[in-house]
């Protein structure tokens, strides 16, 4: 046995001697067997290749080792997360189990951990030693064990058996692999790194529990050995075979005490394997000399299989190299290429060149170069190409590696992989590749050139899948990313075009397939929003409003994830200038007043980042905001945004305004006001210059109802021109602001007036006669305007109504009333609280409780007299008079007589409101009274 | 003793008679004061003597005070006083103190202020009145001069305890309307002025009545009730805010309790012994209760503005249906 490894570290170092090369070459092995020899000390990076089975076996024996561990320092919590993680690890690798048999080395852990714990159990006194979690554990880990157990009686009771035999037939798996690492050693005499890439971990360790340490840190993603990769096209001279040969007497005198030990599943399937294949090496990077494969070597589809699957392997690691990969796997698909491997293995050669590509920036926030995109884009185009050239050929995502049909014609020709996942990666880099350009350069510009191509691509993945039948799901997905191309696209033939080729048919058609078929709700809910907003991009107000409001879509979306909740504000904002465009000034108001109003638009829409006063986000948070930036060219146009925002609240609030000139409580729009309010501060007014200065200025020229300055000041500013139909929306604001002024002006000046023509009004707003009666009929009738037709004469009669200091303040006197009444049932209903000590200094008695009662009756009694005898000189019946002036008397005299009680208050009040100022209008005659 | 007095010696008092003299003594001083637009609440010493037998208080004189808040002020409006006595019985004029006049502006008069200087004035003479004169009624042909005395149960609450509890007010039936007393006023006059008078009656014109009241003394007069109402408001909510607090406490004194006992029945079931209980009141504060004087009194004012705007508009009503019927 040290025979044999005296040899193998002899050629080894021979090898290291004789090619100074430091390529990565592929072993020709099965993936399992990682156990040939090496030197302790050396640190490179092993990259074998490892099939789905290795990874779960790895995983197994790291946590049994972490078992045996913890078993070890009594740290029984450790040990039974570690037995849960073993378990789900067990579940989860149960396919491969049952295609290559239990792992021993699991049996033998679960086994030994019932004996353990039996054990422990027993021994009273250690346990009580134990802490209290450690002792709950254990007692949940004595249950969980013998629970799972009894589903592995078999085995174990095999294992208990004879367990020597499972340390044996570990033995000669041992032998048996390091035979066949002989031969492959054999394959590859020049290849320096055989050894050192296959270095065996169990072997050479003494203790089986580091063994697995070792070689678990290996395989996943050690930092260190990762680094040491990257370095060793230099010291690879160094290693010679002085270097080795030092070692080798450590090792002799080591290896026979090493137990040799590995979890070790059937290897019969694997080394089979191993006699057809062979060592290639790699090319030489610094001569460019050496090929991809071997000179002699004969290029099979396992073999550039076998190479593709190395590189794969080593993907997402710091050390790893990946332009070369990169150029590597390129050549391998032209090595597919002239030696006529087949379609398969080239398709799986660029699918896994377009990975490569994905991988090149290990950040994922940092966005490609130029140049690899390009080549993403061609390679995309090639795989696409052939794929439709050859229609035999399936991607199948979900399949694990070792099932694939790279060669047998009998069967479908399957690739593991997904061409819809590399299209969807594809378009996300190039959201993000736009996103990190300057928008105004020319480079911009370039890039957006290539969404064409990536349109193209994307119908042609469409297509494909289309064809191989794929998945509702998948067809989904991929219609999806075509709508989100479409769906910020302005069709300028929208109008004339209503065809099947338009874009308008073709949303419809792609959205209501994923309306149909879509089981996830955020592909529906995004399809929907795209929808809408291509809608109302087309002036389509009301299918888009509809559309929004019969899918609950504003309920639901405050569930939704971050990019569609932008869609969502995105879809909005476009619906509100939707229906700006259509003139419904109401409707876009309330619609873009949800997003002006919070000062934030630009993180809303996720265009830019506001600079904040304080500075409430951190570093962190910018970033994540910056990745979710929508591209410029999808921008909407905030400016734009704003102006017609602003203008609808001056369209609305003016005349709102005018209309509670006295009552400034309610605002329809505060941005608005504010806007006003800062203007009002600057000490020099000139002519408007910027967007909110037009705006301004606008508003203050219709609150002089003088439409035609404000119109002037209103549609100069060049923004609108940004509006798409310009003229028609200009054409449609100056006939809004023509109205609102005519209504601020009935506002404001209807009380100079006793009667006005609306032939003047017609002059004054440039309106016409009918337009006129129509907007003065609808005030009078929302009782805006007191005042009515006169047809005889073709007048407008106003009458005069406005309330008069003191009737406001009667007015104000009810409103009181009722909010003492108010007070004073709540207190009613409270009851009077007593303390614990029998006494209740602090509860309210009923007395005061009455003496609120009284005086408010009295006050609203005296209240509604002085009112009322008011009136009376204007407006106040008789009738009304006496009937009140008589029973709120007896009231009063019944209250203070009795206890009075909230029920009466009520009534008073009612009485009071009913015919106190109800009644002001009313005109009646008054001629007798109870005075 | 003394309170059982003076509410004896409150009782017997019927009616207050007003010389002429003092009357336009008063007028004079106010209008005085008005005309130099100084501050309009004028206060004075009211002289006279007490009619036992008639159960008349007799105001035959009086003198101006200053109108100062300040100590100075007080001190020298005492010294002024001091010697306004002496030299009146000099001259053996009435000099026994029965009250003070104060003047008022639409009934805002009725404050803590106020109910203090009653309650002082009834302190050093059981018979003292407050003469309220309101310049601005008179300044529209009506003469008004109200007397005014605490009530016997408002006066012994008052001494007991300045801010007015709830229960207070419920043992001693004391509302807001029965929180003063008002005597009624008769002005006397020396027959040679009577004479004046009918002749001066004879004189006038009487174009004047059919003016009718006009409406920024209503709409003053709504502001003011308004205000009232803010302040019943306020102390509405305040109430309500008491009352919720002490409603918590007591649920939470009721949990306590409960909890304590179970405790407790717990201890004596394992054989120790319960723990001593200890006293709610120490654990739990109670909350200082809402006063109640100001509230009396913001009624107390919301009443006389509700009367002052029924007389005020009662008049001019009757003079509209009077035209009315003219009219027709």
């Amino acid at each position: 046995m040290s025979s044999r490894f005296f040899a193998q570290l002899g050629d080894s170092s021979d090898e290291s001697s004789s090619s100074d090369s430091e390529v990565e070459a592929p072993v020709s092995r099965a993936p399992a067997r990682q156990y040939s020899s090496i030197l302790e000390e050396s640190d490179e990076e092993k990259r074998v290749v490892r099939s789905s089975k290795d990874k779960r076996f790895s995983e197994i024996n790291e946590t049994i080792k972490a078992i045996r561990n913890h078993k070890k320092i009594k740290d029984i919590t450790k040990v039974q997360e570690g037995f849960t993680t073993l378990c789900q690890i067990y579940a989860k690798s149960q396919n491969v189990i049952a295609k290559n048999g239990c792992p021993r080395a699991f049996i033998r852990c679960i086994a030994d951990l019932e004996t353990y714990i039996k054990e422990f159990w027993e021994d009273k006194e250690g346990r009580s030693k134990l802490n209290k979690i450690n002792s709950k554990a254990l007692a949940a880990l004595r249950q969980n064990v013998r629970k799972y157990n009894k589903d592995f009686i078999t085995e174990i009771e095999e294992y208990q058996k004879n367990p020597e035999n499972y340390e044996e037939v570990i033995e000669e798996d041992e032998d048996e692999d390091e035979k066949s690492e002989d031969e492959a050693i054999g394959f590859a005499p020049s290849a320096t790194k055989v050894a050192k890439k296959t270095r065996t971990t169990s072997s050479r360790g003494g203790d089986d529990d580091d063994d697995f340490d070792d070689d678990s840190d290996d395989m996943w993603g050690d930092d260190s050995s990762d680094e040491s990769s990257s370095d060793d096209e230099v010291p690879a001279i160094g290693y010679t075979a002085a270097y080795f040969l030092k070692r080798k007497d450590d090792d002799k005198k080591d290896k026979p005490d090493r137990k040799k030990k590995a979890p070790r599943p059937s290897t019969k399937v694997a080394s089979k394997e191993d006699e057809g294949w062979t060592t290639v090496s790699g090319t030489d990077k610094v001569t460019k000399e050496k090929p991809l494969f071997e000179d002699d070597a004969e290029i099979t589809v396992e073999l550039v299989n076998q190479k593709i699957a190395e590189l794969s392997s080593v993907r997402g690691r710091r050390g790893a190299k990946r332009q070369k990969n990169i150029e590597t796997l390129e050549m391998l698909s032209g090595i597919c290429v002239s030696e006529n491997l087949g379609i398969p293995i080239l398709a799986k050669c660029m699918y896994y060149t377009c990975l490569a590509i994905f991988d090149y920036n290990p950040n994922m926030a940092v966005c490609m170069k130029v140049e690899i995109w390009v080549q993403l884009l061609a390679t995309l185009d090639k795989l696409l190409t052939l794929l439709e050239q050859h229609r035999e050929v399936h991607f199948n995502e979900g399949m694990p590696e070792e099932e694939e049909n790279l060669e047998d014609p009998e069967r479908t020709l399957t690739v593991s992989g997904s061409i819809l996942v590399i299209m969807e990666r594809t378009d996300d880099e190039f959201t993000k590749l736009l996103r990190n350009l300057d928008p105004h350069g020319t480079e911009y510009v370039e890039r957006l050139s290539d969404e064409a191509k990536l349109c193209s691509l994307i119908l042609r993945v469409k297509a494909e899948l289309g064809h191989r039948r794929a998945s509702h799901e998948e067809m989904c997905r991929t219609y999806l990313r075509e709508i989100e191309h479409l769906y910020y696209k302005v069709d300028y033939k929208a109008d004339e075009d209503s065809g099947p080729d338009s874009s308008k048919a073709k949303m419809d058609q792609l959205c209501k397939y994923i309306y149909r078929y879509d089981s996830t709700d955020r592909i529906r809910t995004r399809a929907m929003l795209c929808h809408i907003y291509h809608h109302a991009l087309h002036n389509r107000w009301s299918e888009g409003r509809d559309l929004m409001l019969m899918s609950h879509l504003q309920q639901s979306i405050s569930h939704a994830d971050i990019p569609t909740k932008i869609l969502h504000n995105r879809t909005m904002v476009q619906l509100g200038l939707c229906a700006f465009r259509k003139g419904l000034i109401q409707h876009a108001h309330t619609t873009l007043n949800e997003i002006q109003s919070s000062q934030k638009s630009k993180e809303l829409l996720a265009q830019g980042l506001s600079t904040q006063r304080m500075s409430e986000r951190n570093l962190e948070q910018e970033k994540i905001e910056k990745q979710r930036q929508i591209p410029f060219h999808m921008h909407i146009n905030l400016e734009l945004l704003e102006y017609s925002y602003l203008t609808c609240a001056m369209l609305l609030e003016v005349p709102h305004m005018a209309a509670h000139q006295f009552d400034q409580r309610k605002k329809l729009s505060r941005t608005f006001h504010y806007q006003l309010r800062n203007a009002e501060k600057s000490p020099l007014i000139g002519p408007p210059d910027s967007m909110r200065e037009h705006l301004v200025a606008a508003a203050k020229a219709m609150m002089k109802a003088d439409w035609k300055t404000c119109a002037d000041t209103l549609l100069a500013h060049k923004i609108w021109g940004l509006m798409p139909r310009a003229e028609e929306v200009k054409e449609m604001l100056k006939q809004k602001i023509k109205e609102e002024s005519l209504r601020t002006y009935m506002f404001t000046y209807s009380a100079c007036y006793d009667s006005i023509s609306p032939h003047v009004l017609s002059r004054m707003f440039d309106l016409s006669n009918a337009q006129i009666n129509a907007l003065i009929s609808k005030m009078i009738l929302n009782d805006e305007l007191k005042a009515s037709w006169d047809k005889p004469t073709e007048l407008l009669m106003l009458h005069r109504a406005e309330s008069s200091k003191l009737q406001s303040l009667a007015k104000q006197t009810a409103d009181k009333l009722t909010y003492v009444m108010d007070n004073t049932e709540k207190m009613l209903q409270q009851g009077t609280p007593f303390t614990s000590k029998g006494s209740a200094p602090s509860g309210l008695p009923w007395n005061s409780t009455w003496t609120n009662n009284m005086y408010m009756n009295k006050g609203g009694a005296q209240g509604y007299s002085g009112n009322q005898s008011y009136s009376g000189q204007s407006y106040q019946g008789r009738q009304n008079y006496s009937n009140q002036g008589d029973r709120s008397g007896g009231y009063q005299k019944r209250n203070y007589n009795s206890a009075g009680g909230a029920g009466y208050n009520r009534k008073t009040g009612g009485n009071y409101n009913n015919s106190g100022y109800n009644n002001y209008n009313r005109k009646q005659n008054y001629s007798q009274s109870a005075y | 003793m003394a309170t059982s007095s003076n509410a004896q010696l409150i009782s017997t008092i019927q009616q207050v008679e007003i010389t002429s003299q003092v009357i336009m003594k008063i007028t004079r001083h106010c209008h005085h004061e008005l005309e130099k637009q100084l501050d309009p609440h004028v206060n004075g010493v009211l002289l006279g003597l007490i009619n036992e037998n008639k159960h008349v208080l007799e105001v035959t004189h009086c003198f101006p005070l200053m109108n100062s808040d300040t100590d100075e002020g007080m001190e020298i409006n005492r010294e002024y006083m001091l010697e306004m006595e002496r030299s009146l019985r000099q001259v053996n004029i009435d000099y026994q103190q029965v009250g003070f006049y104060q003047s008022t502006y639409l009934n805002t008069h009725c404050d803590r202020n106020f109910l203090d200087s009653v309650f002082d004035y009834l302190e050093e003479m059981n018979e003292a009145i407050a003469l309220i004169y309101d310049p601005l009624k008179t300044k529209l042909g009506n003469l008004s001069i109200r007397a005014f005395k605490l009530s016997a149960p408002a006066f012994k609450l008052y001494k007991e305890d300045k801010e007015f509890t709830a229960e207070m007010l419920r043992e001693n039936s004391l509302t807001y309307e029965n929180l003063f007393v008002e005597i009624p006023v008769v002005i006397k006059n020396s027959s040679l002025t009577n004479v004046l008078l009918c002749e001066l009656d004879s004189v006038q014109d009487n174009t004047s009545f059919f003016t009718l009241p006009t409406s920024s003394y209503l709409e003053k007069s709504m502001q003011l009730l308004l205000g009232g109402l803010d302040e019943i408001n306020q102390d509405l909510q305040k109430i309500n805010n008491h009352q919720r607090n002490v409603y918590k406490q007591q649920t939470a004194i009721m949990k306590y309790i409960q909890d304590q006992k179970e405790k407790n029945d717990a201890r004596v079931k394992d054989g120790l012994k319960p723990l001593p209980e200890e006293d709610v009141s120490k654990i739990f504060k109670d909350f200082a209760p809402v006063g109640r004087l100001e509230s009396l009194l913001s009624s107390n004012r919301i009443a006389s503005h509700c009367d002052m705007i029924e007389d005020h508009v009662r008049s001019g009503i009757g003079k509209l249906y009077l035209a009315d019927s003219f009219m027709s």
